[in-house]
């Protein structure tokens, strides 16, 4: 029973970092920044939410749309005000990525600047969530639930706007190849905004998702953003589909792997961090080559299906 | 007046020197090699847990001290044994900024081996990652540096000077010392055709390649000698705030180094020491200002920290090879070369009408 928790749990945390590293992947993508300022969207939402319902009393659906716009607004403030002067000046990745995560950080100072004068420095949503199912030690809530569905949702519609409509038509021109994409009439400009809306909306659910689910400080969204950027490392950078698979190995490897290595090995739970670090570092090694995954995973390939062949 | 004086500047000189450190090692890898390290906290913390692991743990053997390493009996017991033992704690504080500085070293070096094998901004990420995400497992971890607590009473290697101040003093000087050292180390290095050959690699990696340079083990050096150096400042800053906690060493001293390095400029080193000394400056006086001025109703540090960001966001955009970038390097050819055209030019002066 412990184990099916584990992995309900590794699923819906996998689902959270998953549709971060989709956000991620997409504006690293299309046009081509780390975007480290992603953090303090979610914790805007976050806080949106939570003060919206605990301190005014607003109904937590209610508070949902307007988290969401505030997502979206920051985002597109940060990139009008920091990422596209830069790009324009023609800076390096690196420069943006620094400017990314100055831009974060002064983000960060302001809220908390504002809400310690309001005094609401740690604060939770006013929702506590239902529990649906209940069977001998298993619980789920519906907060489990809702997450899970949304997750599937937006990535069904993200695929839908990327894989059919012109805008999105625009945006994988622009992931290929950017100077021909401007070249051939795209409005790169007006793409990158709706890239930005298209970044925003995650984030806004992931931070109202999880001020109901826990308390929110001015760190919530750099806590969820370095696991969602190891999950962007272990897919590669720039493939949604690796992205994905690498926010759910994320989540698996924090609960499932987890409570097996406490379970058999008795390692102290401490150690949850360590799990992604190496997840990600094994990536990154055999990435690099230094592990020989691929001719490995080729031969063990060939000896499984072809052996009649050769 | 005057003690409190002394005090300040000692202390501003103490931060001063830890900055400089961090800024030069980080010039010496981005603004001289070109590799993006956005994992500095993670080296300079490595230092301090050092310290944080190391000292407590030989002092309760070396001195026979019972209690729990996390107590706070055992943090007063390990300053008063430091008080009556002086040599054995000076012996223990170098010894552990030798064993910081080697420590730094091979973590930098694994680091860097699979890193260095892929694209650049490839290291930049996975250090930062690797720094927030250790710091989160030290933070949890009971047995590193006592968990969320941290773990105090290192004891100032002066501390049986007696008086606080000459203490500081002391240890100002001390710390002076060791960042003058490191700033002449990385400046013979730079200055040296170990240092070309990085610049050169900096500017045209594909061209230093096919000059028969080995450029992977350059560029691992590299990372190995600054990341022994913040881990040295690091182990510093540990002794001289006598407390390792965790939750220190948060992204923010990484985007600090940045600051220190553009304000001075890249690849400069005297540009970099005097962006450190504008930078310890508007530090120190920003967090002399809520006892002298006007209340402020939140902490300074975030007003602190929303003026560097600002800043840092600024000179990105408009000086973005920093405030006094590289120059020319002054080398005797060159000083041939220059005053052979200082007395061409001369030669026309006195002769106008040919």
């Amino acid at each position: 029973m412990e184990f099916l928790q584990a992995v309900i749990s590794s699923i819906v945390t996998g689902s959270l970092y998953a549709l971060m590293a989709y956000g991620l992947t997409i504006t690293l993508g299309s046009i081509r920044i780390y975007n480290w300022a992603y953090a303090e969207y979610v914790t805007i939402s976050a806080y949106v939410t939570a003060v919206l319902s605990s301190r005014y009393f607003i109904n937590v659906l209610l508070c949902f749309p307007i988290s969401l716009a505030s997502a979206i607004l920051v985002s597109i403030l940060v990139d009008e005000l920091v990422y596209k002067p830069l790009t324009k000046r023609g800076a390096t990745i690196i420069q943006l990525m620094l400017a990314g995560i100055a831009a974060g950080l002064l983000v960060r100072y302001i809220v908390y600047i504002f809400a310690s004068i309001n005094n609401v420095v740690i604060i939770k949503a006013a929702y506590a969530s239902r529990t649906i199912l209940v069977y001998d030690t298993l619980v789920i809530t519906d907060l489990d639930v809702v997450a899970i569905l949304v997750t599937l949702l937006m990535m069904v519609t993200f695929h839908f706007i990327l894989l059919k409509t012109l805008l999105g038509k625009q945006i994988r021109a622009m992931w290929d190849n950017f100077e021909l994409a401007r070249l051939s009439g795209v409005k790169v400009y007006m793409v990158r905004r709706f890239v930005c809306v298209l970044v925003g909306i995650p984030a806004g659910i992931i931070g109202s998702l999880w001020s109901i689910y826990s308390t929110v400080t001015p760190t919530t969204g750099w806590g969820l953003l370095l696991p969602a950027f190891a999950a962007v490392i272990v897919g590669g950078l720039v493939s949604i589909p690796g992205a994905i698979v690498g926010g759910y190995l994320l989540g698996i490897g924090e609960n499932l792997l987890m409570l097996i290595a406490y379970r058999v090995f008795n390692i102290s739970l401490a150690y949850k961090p360590l799990i992604m670090l190496l997840i990600m570092l094994i990536a990154l090694f055999i990435r690099a080559e230094v592990i020989p995954f691929k001719p490995i995973a080729v031969n063990i390939y060939r000896f499984i299906f072809k052996r009649g062949e050769a | 007046m005057f003690s409190e004086l002394a005090t300040l500047l000692s202390t501003t000189l103490t931060f001063f020197s830890i900055y400089v450190m961090l800024s030069l090692s980080l010039n010496l890898e981005y603004g001289f090699t070109g590799i993006p390290n956005f994992g500095k906290v993670f080296f300079f913390s490595l230092g301090a847990y050092v310290a944080g692991t190391f000292v407590p743990r030989i002092m309760h053997i070396l001195f026979r001290i019972d209690e729990p390493l996390c107590s706070a009996v055992a943090s007063t017991q390990r300053i008063l044994v430091g008080l009556q033992e002086p040599i054995t704690l000076m012996i223990i504080f170098i010894a552990s900024l030798i064993f910081s500085g080697i420590v730094g070293a091979i973590i930098g070096y694994m680091l860097s081996y699979p890193s260095l094998k892929l694209r650049g901004d490839y290291l930049a990420i996975s250090l930062l990652i690797v720094a927030e995400l250790s710091r989160v497992f030290v933070r949890t971890e009971p047995n590193i540096v006592c968990g969320t607590d941290g773990i105090g009473g290192i004891p100032n290697p002066f501390i049986s000077v007696g008086d606080t101040l000459i203490k500081e003093v002391l240890y100002s000087i001390l710390s002076g010392v060791i960042a003058y050292l490191s700033y002449f180390f990385i400046q013979r290095i730079v200055n040296s055709p170990y240092g070309r050959v990085i610049k050169s690699i900096r500017d045209d990696e594909l061209a230093s390649q096919l000059l028969g340079k080995d450029v992977k083990r350059f560029k691992a050096e590299v990372l190995m000698f600054a990341s022994s150096i913040s881990a040295v400042a690091g182990c510093l800053y540990a002794f001289f705030i006598g407390f390792v906690y965790p939750d220190d060493f948060i992204i923010v001293w990484t985007m600090y180094s940045w600051l220190m390095l553009l304000l001075g400029g890249l690849a400069n080193n005297k540009g970099v020491v005097v962006g450190a000394l504008v930078m310890v400056i508007i530090d120190r006086g920003l967090r002399r200002i809520p006892s002298y001025w006007l209340s402020l109703p939140f902490d300074v540090s975030y007003l602190r920290g929303t003026i560097f960001m600002i800043l840092l966001l600024l000179i990105i955009m408009y000086k973005p090879r920093g405030i006094f970038p590289e120059k020319p390097l002054d080398t005797p050819a060159r000083q041939v070369f220059e005053a052979h055209i200082k007395k061409v030019v001369n030669l026309k002066k006195e002769s106008p009408h040919q």
